[in-house]
Parts: structure tokens; sequence; C-alpha cells
């Protein structure tokens, strides 16, 4: 409780960038409950040697006592320097395992345990390390929105555990999590708004054969014409095309649910499936509208679930640079 | 709900059995027992699935430990109770261990049994196995907080902070404050006992105690006496019950002092014997602070001696004469019966002899002429024992001698007492010290002479030497002596190691048991600090502060040179042009090569624009460039940094 009260006083090391290193300021020691207590077995140790006058009790408490004294300067040491090269994070669907990489540098010396508490929201997520190169901080995904590392604290107590050195900042960082797709029906043609339907391009799609072109690699080996290559004409993928919609508008009224979530889920996974589908999309929900996109854009599609993963949470908030 | 055994358990179940091992000794055998049942219980448990006791039986458990330590101390609670009780503290803590701070306490634990230790024995050999287990239960402590990290590494780290503690805390040591007395009151324990004791029963126990366990050590100013010199007093004895001799209590203060031409100055480190006396040589002329200088000239002591004492003392070869005090008839009192032959003896001698000390003369040619035998085990005695020994059985020791001595010249009318002490002793050649051990105790006679003042008179000396039985020669040969020819060979070596590990515990004895207030001051004299007037203590606080605070910087400044550049002056030259530049905020982030760093640091500092990129460009020639050899660049390259002032806008 002392070391949250030494993190409100201390001047906030905020927007943190990385790579961040560790220096003399900012990095904080003080005894934890064992070490306190330890000490405090050292005053009664003391006393009894002043008691008895023996005096190799009082060598042995000074040596003790000089033992936790210098092991404070190991502890420090252990933070001492130590960069934090890059934090990354990806954004995940609700539920899903999501991880807060860190790659740390340090001189040839090894650090052993460090630990990481990452506060997100009000959340703390606790890591202990000796991997002096790389730390997975795992991310709670339990419900969609926007997540923001409020703030990083590196500490550790090694060697004895006595002393705890610790370093609070505050980086920009955080993360999407996106609703959990909910799988279902989804007929494009019923939602697709036939206005904009028009002068409509093919685009590759999955229902009606349209004829064979040469073998690009990358093509799916379903898709591999077995025929024509038996028949000695040569490798050739077959194509099709997506005969109805080639562009829909996913829309809020598309999904009869009623619960908010399971909407927002289910319009997650419509907005997956247009987008494996190769359609070109757009998104309709109250508050948002995001106009029809390219196919296969992956940006556009993370402009989508976004919005539906920030759907009711006070708007499209500024997601902050993502690293 | 069954609870499981601590993963740490083992690495827990090592450190208490490093601090167990000191005191298995003095423990009572069912606390021994309780603490190897539980920990072997422990240690099997994960592996053959033994469930951990329940918390009712475990609360259970430590209430009858509890009990017992208290029945087993009948009612008086002392040291040896309190080690009892951690160690039970030590065998039930680890049952109910649940979490991180458990395993600390269990931990501390461990320290604590180690520094108990102390309080029972504080030999070399024990302190050496006591920086080893706290080297150990530190590895412990260690690996217990870091469990993923090798135990190697756990026990070697702890060995290196250990050494790196030692020189603070020896300076601690020397400079920490000492006072004289307690805080609060010390109970003895069982520990220790001696070949000397306030009664003298001559004939009531046959056979005296033959320990070549030390007593005392010795080191005079000038040279060791002759061994006719090494006479030893510890106590007088008054009172004589027709069985017993015992020391009279009511003796009062020293009034005049022995003084004289001839005053011996020495050193006694007298180990604890549980009584309430100092060991003197011949008649002291003061007493050590704390202590009272008895009528009888022997040092008595408020309380039992239950640590070593170390003490210099002036001493005479005989007290002044003084006339005899009213109260000091008691050194006639005999029981108004029995012995009535030694009485009639007593008589016939007086009346033949002209003088107390032709008296006295007439009883040792009587010891001689007779068929008188010196031997360690002689027969018992019953009713009368003067009579008995002076005329029947004709065989005893030192006390016999003495006792009967004093029983005869008191029967004559002579004041005379019974003095108990040590004689002889052997000098260690490689400590230049007297060792006396519990088997030199001795005991012989004081006369009272007109004029003279109290005499030595050792009775035990007159027997025959041909009827001295082999073995039971009164000791006083120096070890010396020894080492020349007796004995074979192996003993010669084992008796030369023994005599260097002595002078090394006496060195140990008396520089670090021994040190005191005394010793604290004449140390800081040495240095030219004083504790007389508070600019002293102030100095001499100041003085151990800033050594203290210069050590840690030492040993910072090597920590980070460690973590840093080491030894090579060129990396060690830029790290310092890199930390001229961080003070004034153009900081190199660690990824970032000299090159790169350069132009970020010439973009902020236009104005040192040259000097950054002169240094840059020799540093990269020096580490990169084939040049590290080149001696005259690199000192161009230290120049350059050194004169580098970053703080100056220019």
């Amino acid at each position: 409780m002392i070391e949250e009260l030494v993190d409100k006083i201390a001047r906030k090391e905020t927007n943190v960038v990385f790579p961040h290193t560790l220096l003399r300021k900012g990095l904080y020691i003080l005894p934890t409950r064992p070490g306190l207590l330890f000490i405090l077995v050292l005053f009664v140790m003391l006393a009894g040697s002043i008691n008895y006058s023996n005096n190799l009790g009082f060598l042995f408490t000074f040596l003790l006592g000089s033992m936790v004294f210098i092991s404070i300067l190991h502890t420090h040491r252990n933070l001492l320097g130590l960069t934090i090269r890059s934090a990354a994070v990806q954004p995940v669907f609700a539920s899903d395992n999501g991880v807060l990489k860190l790659l740390l540098q340090t001189e040839e010396r090894s650090r052993p345990g460090i630990c990481f508490d990452v506060k997100i929201n009000e959340a703390t997520i606790h890591v202990t390390t000796n991997d002096n190169r790389k730390v997975s901080v795992p991310l709670p995904t339990e419900r969609r929105g926007y997540y923001k590392v409020t703030s990083m604290t590196v500490s550790s107590s090694y060697p004895f555990g006595l002393f705890r050195t610790w370093s609070t900042f505050y980086p920009n960082l955080g993360y999407l999590v996106y609703p959990t797709a909910l799988g279902g029906e989804f007929d494009p043609s019923a939602s697709t708004d036939g206005s904009e339907n028009q002068g409509s391009r093919e685009t590759d799609g999955v229902d009606d054969f349209k004829g064979l072109r040469p073998y690009r690699p990358g093509d799916p080996m379903s898709r591999l014409s077995w025929k024509s290559l038996a028949r000695g004409k040569g490798l050739h993928t077959k194509e099709f095309s997506a005969h109805i919609g080639e562009s829909v508008m996913i829309a809020w009224d598309d999904v009869s649910l009623r619960e908010t979530e399971k909407k927002l889920s289910r319009l997650c996974d419509m907005v997956l499936k247009a987008h494996d589908m190769n359609l070109s999309y757009g998104l309709s929900i109250p508050g948002t509208l995001i106009p029809k996109g390219e196919p296969k854009d992956k940006a556009h599609r993370h402009l989508c679930l976004k919005a539906l993963a920030l759907y009711g949470k006070g708007g499209v908030r500024a997601e902050g640079k993502r690293p | 709900m069954t609870r499981r055994t601590d993963p740490h358990i083992s690495m827990l179940v090592s450190a208490l059995v490093m601090g167990i091992i000191p005191h298995v000794l003095i423990l009572s055998p069912w606390i021994n027992a309780c603490c190897f049942l539980s920990w072997i219980y422990l240690m099997l448990g994960p592996k053959k699935a033994w469930p951990l006791p329940p918390r009712w039986l475990t609360a259970l458990l430590t209430f009858a430990a509890f009990s017992g330590i208290v029945i087993g101390a009948r009612g008086t609670f002392n040291s040896d109770s309190g080690i009892g009780l951690l160690c039970l503290m030590a065998a039930l803590k680890p049952l109910e261990i649940n979490n991180h701070r458990d395993r600390m306490i269990t931990l501390f634990l461990a320290y604590f049994m180690v520094i108990a230790a102390l309080f029972f024995s504080n030999s070399l050999e024990m302190t050496i196995y006591l920086y080893f287990s706290v080297v150990g239960i530190t590895g412990c402590l260690v690996l217990v907080n870091h469990p993923d990290i090798l135990p190697s590494k756990g026990f070697k780290l702890a060995f290196t902070i250990t050494a790196q503690a030692l020189p603070l805390s020896l300076v601690l040591f020397l400079v920490f404050p000492r006072i004289q007395g307690s805080l609060w009151g010390v109970q003895a324990g069982s520990a220790g006992s001696s070949g000397l004791s306030d009664t003298l029963s001559p004939g009531s126990l046959s056979g005296m105690r033959q320990s070549g366990e030390l007593a005392m050590r010795v080191s005079f100013e000038g040279g060791i006496p002759g061994v006719a010199e090494r006479y030893f007093r510890a106590i007088v004895f008054q009172n004589y019950d027709g069985k017993s001799w015992r020391v009279s209590w009511k003796i009062p203060d020293a009034t005049t002092l022995p003084e004289g031409d001839d005053p011996v100055r020495y050193t006694v480190i007298l180990e604890p014997h549980q009584q309430h006396y100092l060991v003197t040589m011949d008649y002291p002329g003061e007493s050590p602070p704390g202590f009272t200088l008895s009528h009888d000239l022997t040092i008595r002591s408020r309380d039992r001696l239950v640590k070593p004492a170390r003490y210099s003392l002036v001493s005479y070869s005989a007290p002044s004469p003084s006339p005899l005090m009213d109260w000091e008839e008691i050194y006639t009192h005999l029981p108004t019966t029995g012995n009535s032959r030694s009485r009639i003896l007593a008589e016939r001698l007086r009346s033949q002899s002209g003088s107390v000390g032709e008296l006295s003369n007439a009883i040792l040619r009587y010891f001689r002429d007779q068929e008188f035998y010196y031997t360690l085990s002689p027969p018992e005695l019953d009713e009368n024992p003067v009579d008995g020994f002076l005329f029947n059985t004709r065989k005893g020791y030192c006390e016999h001698y003495a006792s009967a001595f004093v029983y005869l010249m008191r029967a004559a009318g002579v004041p005379a007492r019974v003095v108990g002490g040590y004689y002889g002793g052997e000098v260690n050649p490689y400590g230049d010290y007297l060792m006396i051990r519990q088997k030199d105790a001795h005991a012989w006679a004081e006369v009272y002479m007109e004029g003279k003042g109290w005499m030595r008179v050792d009775p035990t000396a007159a027997v025959d030497h041909r009827r001295v039985e082999r073995d039971a020669a009164p000791s006083g040969s120096s070890a010396g002596e020894m080492l020349d020819g007796r004995g074979g060979f192996f003993n010669g070596i084992s008796l030369k190691v023994q005599l260097a590990w002595d002078a090394l515990n006496y060195q140990w004895y008396s520089r670090v048991i021994g040190y005191s207030t005394v010793s604290q001051r004449k140390f800081l004299e040495k240095l030219g600090l004083s504790l007389d007037s508070m600019a002293g203590i102030l100095k001499t606080v100041f003085s151990s502060l800033a050594l203290i605070a210069g050590l840690m910087m030492l040993y910072y400044l090597r920590l980070q040179m460690k973590t840093g550049a080491g030894t090579d002056p060129v990396k060690k030259g830029y790290m310092r042009f890199l930390k001229k530049l961080e003070s004034v905020g153009v900081i190199c982030p660690p990824y970032s090569g000299p090159l790169d760093f350069a132009e970020k640091a010439v973009a902020e500092r236009k104005d040192l624009e040259k000097e950054i990129r002169g240094i840059t460009s020799l540093y990269v020639l020096l580490r990169y460039g084939g040049k590290e050899k080149d001696e005259n660049l690199v000192h161009d390259f230290l120049v350059l940094v050194g004169h580098f002032r970053p703080g100056k806008i220019q």
C-alpha cells in the first residue's frame, strides 16, 4: 500500500513509448512484508545480544543485517537498465486467448525473477518470468470492447524476497476485443440493397462454375481441375462466380435476435462470412454507418468489427497508436 | 478439504536442520524426536501421498508440545526451555504452511535458531559452522523465493552475498557501542560445569574429576612464571562441619590491599563455570569493574558466571601483613566433637613446636615420614573423615591433605583456611600463554602467622614423591616438554595440532568474544578517536558512518562495473561520455549504435557537434576500425572524453 502511495506521489511517466529503459529515477525500492518482519527479528536479536553482552550475537546480527542491506543493491540492480524493447498486442475475439508480447533487452548478465503487473481497465494481470528476452502477458478478453493498459509495473524481489524494487509507467497501449462470432445463417441476398447492386462487378465466388484458368501458386487444392490434369492439359484451377449480390450491406435489423450482445455476435459472424466470401460489404448499426469497402480488405474488416466491439460503449474512441 | 504438503518443503526442512544441529545435544530427547518425526513425515509426505494433519490435530499437537515444555521446565523458565520452545515451533510450523509468508517465517525461525546457538557456545569451530549454516539457510531463502533458478546458483549467490556482508558487519561489530550490564535479568542455563565447587568434602565422593576441559587461559605481561609459583586462587573455605568445608558468604570486603615490589600483570579468560567467583593468581590488588574483592582476597560476583569472562589484574605473591580482625576467629572454629585422635595429634605437635612455622613444618614432616600416598581414587571415609585419613587409609589427593592440615592447625588453635583453585597448567608454545584445565584443580592451605599475615602452605607437596601414584602426578609440566620426548610421533603431531588450535581459540576468545567496552575504547584510541566528549562521540559516529558508506560505494561501483564496461578503458571512456551526455538530458537508448546516437545527439545539441562527432568517430575507429592496440589513439580518446563538458553552453 505504501508502494501505491509512492506511485501516486511520484511524477508519472505517462505516454511511455517503447523501447523503454528502467532508469534510476522512477525505480523505487522498499521492504516487503516479510522483509519488515525480518528487520524486526534482527532488532530482537540485537536486543538479545545487548542484554547478554554476547559478542557473537552482535557479530551474527550484524552479518544478517549487512546481508539484508547488500541485498538491496542486488535487488535494485536486477531491474536497473532493463529495457522493454516493444509491446505488441493484436485484436482478439472475446473469450479467445489474447496475449501482450513484450520483448526485453538486457546485457549478458541474467535477471531472474522479474514480475510484470499489467493493469488493464481495473484488472491486474501478474506474470513472473526468468526469461530475459520475451514475455507473454495473458490478457482478459471476456467481453467485447476496448481495453486500455492503464499502467505497467515491472518489479523484482530477487534475491531474498525481503525487498521489492519496482517501476510503474503508463504506456499508450490498448487493444480491441471483438464480439464472439455466433454462427448462423447468412443469406447475402436477403439483405442485398438493390439500388446499390446495380452495375455490380463479378467477383470470385463459390456458387457457379465459370470456367478454367491456368493454375497460379496459392490456389486452393480443392479447386484444382483434376479432370483437365488427367486429360493432359496441364494444371488448371476451376473458377466460380458468386451469382447473387456481389455487395452487401449488413444491417442492424437483419438480425432478429433481441439481446444486443447476441445480435452483435451474429453481426460479427456475418461480417466474417462476408469477408470470407469476398463480398464488398458495409455495416450499418445505430450510430455508425460504414460504407461498403473493397473485398478482402482486412483494414475494412477491422473497421467493421471495431464498430461492433465498441457499440454502445461511448462511440468509437481513439484506439491509440497501434504498436 | 485435504491440505497438500508445501512444494518448497525440502528447502525449508533443510534450513531447519541446519538450524537445529547445534542444539541437538542440549535439547530434551522428546523435542528432538518431535522435530525428527515431523520433518520425516513432511519429507516423505508428497511421495507416499500422506495427507497433512488436519488443523485441529496441529492445534492439539501445539498445545501438547507447549505443555510439555512447561512441565519439563518445572516452573523455572530459563534459556534451555526457550531453545526447546523455539525448536518445537520449528517442528510444528512446517505442518501448517499455506503461503509464502509462512515459508518466510519458517526460514526466519531457522535464522533465529542459529543466533540462539551463539548463546550456548562461542567456540571458534561452532562459529565457523554457524557461518556456513547462515550461508545455507540464505541459499534456501533464495530458492524458496525463486524456485526456478538452479539450486547451485542460489547457494553460490548466498555465499557471495554473505562474503560481501562480512566486512560491513565487522565494521559494525567494532564500532557499535557496548554497554555494561544487561537490559533484563539473565537466567543461567545448564551448559558447562567445573572442577571447583563451593563445598569441599574430602572422602565423601571417591575419585576426582579428571577432565581435560579447559578452565581458563592466562597470558602474562612479563614472562610466564615458573611452575612452583603458579597458584591460582578461586575460593576460600571458612566453615567446617565435620564432613564438608563450606564458603561463608558473610566475609566483608577487603580493607587492606596487598602491595609489594613484585607485581604480576596478567589477563585471564575464564570459561563459564556457573559459580560466583573469579580465579586470580595469588593475591589480587584490585577487582575488575562489577566485582567485589572480599577480605580473603578472592573476587566474588553477584551473578553466576554463565559466559566467558575476560579480565586483567595485578597480583602480588603475598598479602600485606595486617592484624587479625575480631571476626577472623572463625578461622579457628571446629565442630566441638569428632576426630578425637586428630585433636590429640594436634595437641602433641603443638607442644613440641615453638612457633606456628614450626608447627606447620611438623605436620608436613608427618605427611612425608608416615606412609601417606597420593592417589586420585582414594577409599571412602566415614564418620570421622580426618581421623580416618590420618590414621587409617592415608590415601588421598590435595583436598584430603589440605583439609587434614587445616583441621590440625585449627585444633592447635592456629587460624587456618582451605583454599580452592588451580595449580600448574601448561604453556601453549604457539600462543605464549598458560592453559589451565579442570584437572589442574587444586586445594591447599593458608595459615595466619603473627607479623607476616596469611601464608600459603601446600601440604600435598609434602608427600614423598615415591608414594605418588603414576598418572596422578599433579600437573605442572609444560606442554613444550611433552612435545620433546614422551609419546609417539603421531601423538606429537596431534598434540601440536591441538595446541595450535587452542592458540587460535585463544586469539578468538581474547579478540572477538572478549571484545568489551574497554577494548572498544582502546581500539578507537588507536585510531585517534575517543568517546570522552560529545565531540569525540560525534567524530566516532561520523567516521564509522563514512566508513560504512565508503564500503557501500565501493561495492556499488564494483557492481556497476560488472554490469557495464568491465575493464576495457575504451569502452569505459565511451560510457563516461554517455553518462556526461545523459546528465544534460541526451539519453542514449540501448538499442542505438554509436553512430546513430551521435546523429541524434547532434540534432539535440548543435553546439556540441564537433566534440560529439570527434569522440564518436575515434571510438568507432578504436573499437571497430582495427586500431584497438594503438595506445596513442586510446590516450587521445580518453583525453577528449575527459575534457568533454556538455554542461557548459558554448
